[in-house]
C-alpha cells in the first residue's frame, strides 16, 4: 500500500476548500488580508471543502448517468486493504480508467472554490454585510481605517441598518489627514499631511504612508511652528511611527448648510 | 494602495497656494473655506455618527442601569 496515494487525494479535495477561504478573505482588493490562525483557516476549509465536494458530487449524479461509489472513495481515502489486498487494487485499477474524469472533477471543484470564494466576497462587499455585520467584517482593518469605511463602526450593532450605513457613506471623503508622530534618531518629530497612498509588507502588516503637502511641526506643544517640507511626497515607515491621528475631511464647493 | 481624494481635493492639491491652506483648514476641526484658482472650496469635518439622545436629553450613548 502506498501512503502517500491518499495524501495526495485527501489534498486535492480539501484544496477547493482552502483555496476558498483564501479568496473569499482576499477577494478583489490588492491590499494582502491577513488569514488567521493555520488551525483555524485549516478547519473551515475543510468544512468548505466538504460543502464544495458534496454539491458538485450530487450535482453530477443528477445531471449524469455517474453515480459515486462511497464505498471505494473511503477504501482508497483510507488506504486500507482489507482482508483482501486485491480489492484496493481493483478500485485504484477503476480510478486509473478513467483519468480525464478523475482530472475534470478536480479542477472544477478547484475552479468552483475559488471563484466561489470571490463571488462571496464581492457580494459580502455589495450587501454592506462586512459593514453591517460585525461577524463579516474582513481582517482588514487598515483599509476600512484609511478608506473611511471604519466611521460606521461607530454605530452601535443594532442600529448599523443599511440605510444608517448609506447615509453616513454617502459623504464621499475629501482626502484623509494624518499627524504622525515619528522616532527619528532619538527624537520624536510630527508631520501633518494628506494621506497618497499606503503599503504592506508581504505578511500584510503595514509597511509605509505616502503623505503629500507634509508640514513638520518644530515644537510638538506649540502646534503654530511648523513649516512645509519641500518635496512632492513624503514616506514613513510605519515601524518609525509611534502615534498616528487620522482625521476624515470634505471638500465640497457649497457650504455645509446648502447641501442636501 | 490609494488612499480616497475627491476630485475637489485634488484640484486643490493640484495648486502650490491652496494645496498648503488645504492641510492648515484640515488641522482645524471647524469648517474652513480655501480659495482655489479664486474659488471658494469648504473644508470640513466628515461626519459622523451621532448617538441618539435619549429619555433624559443626555445623548452620551452610555447604556443606564
Amino acid at each position: 500500500m502506498n501512503i502517500a496515494f491518499p495524501a495526495v487525494i485527501i489534498l486535492l479535495l480539501t484544496l477547493p476548500g482552502i483555496l476558498f477561504i483564501y479568496s473569499y478573505r482576499r477577494g478583489f482588493w490588492r491590499t494582502p488580508v491577513s488569514l488567521g490562525p493555520v488551525q483555524d483557516e485549516l478547519g473551515k476549509g475543510i468544512i468548505a471543502a466538504l460543502i464544495i465536494n458534496v454539491i458538485v458530487a450530487n450535482g453530477i449524479e443528477a445531471v449524469s448517468d455517474w453515480t459515486i461509489d462511497y464505498q471505494a472513495l473511503a477504501m482508497v481515502l483510507s488506504g486500507w486493504s482489507g482482508v483482501d489486498e486485491r480489492a484496493y487494487s481493483a478500485h485504484i485499477e477503476v480510478l486509473a480508467g478513467y483519468p480525464n474524469q478523475v482530472v475534470a472533477y478536480f479542477m472544477v471543484v478547484t475552479l468552483l472554490g475559488t471563484v466561489g470564494g470571490f463571488a462571496l466576497h464581492k457580494t459580502v462587499r455589495w450587501l454592506k454585510f462586512d459593514l453591517m455585520f460585525d461577524h463579516f467584517r474582513f481582517n482588514n482593518e487598515w483599509y476600512y481605517l484609511f478608506q473611511g469605511e471604519s466611521r460606521v463602526f461607530d454605530v452601535p450593532q443594532k442600529q448599523r441598518t443599511r440605510s444608517t450605513i448609506i447615509e453616513l457613506m454617502s459623504h464621499e471623503i475629501g482626502f484623509v489627514f494624518i499627524s504622525a508622530a515619528v522616532e527619528q534618531a532619538g527624537a520624536t518629530y510630527l508631520y501633518w499631511g494628506v494621506l497618497s497612498e499606503y503599503y504592506f509588507t508581504k505578511a500584510g502588516e503595514l509597511d509605509r504612508l505616502v503623505l503629500r503637502e507634509v508640514q513638520q511641526v518644530v515644537d510638538p506643544v506649540d502646534n503654530e511652528q511648523f513649516y512645509p517640507l519641500r518635496g512632492d511626497y513624503l514616506v514613513l515607515r510605519y515601524a518609525d511611527i509611534k502615534n498616528l491621528n487620522i482625521d476624515y475631511k470634505m471638500v465640497s464647493d457649497r457650504p455645509a448648510s446648502t447641501r442636501a | 494602495m490609494k488612499a480616497p481624494i475627491s476630485r475637489l481635493a485634488n484640484l486643490a492639491l493640484s495648486t502650490s497656494a491652496s494645496s498648503s491652506d488645504l492641510v492648515i483648514a484640515a488641522r482645524s476641526s471647524a469648517p474652513k473655506v480655501i480659495k482655489v484658482d479664486g474659488k471658494e472650496l469648504y473644508v470640513t469635518d466628515a461626519p459622523k455618527y451621532t448617538p441618539p439622545v435619549n429619555h433624559r436629553g443626555l445623548g452620551t450613548g452610555v447604556k443606564e442601569k
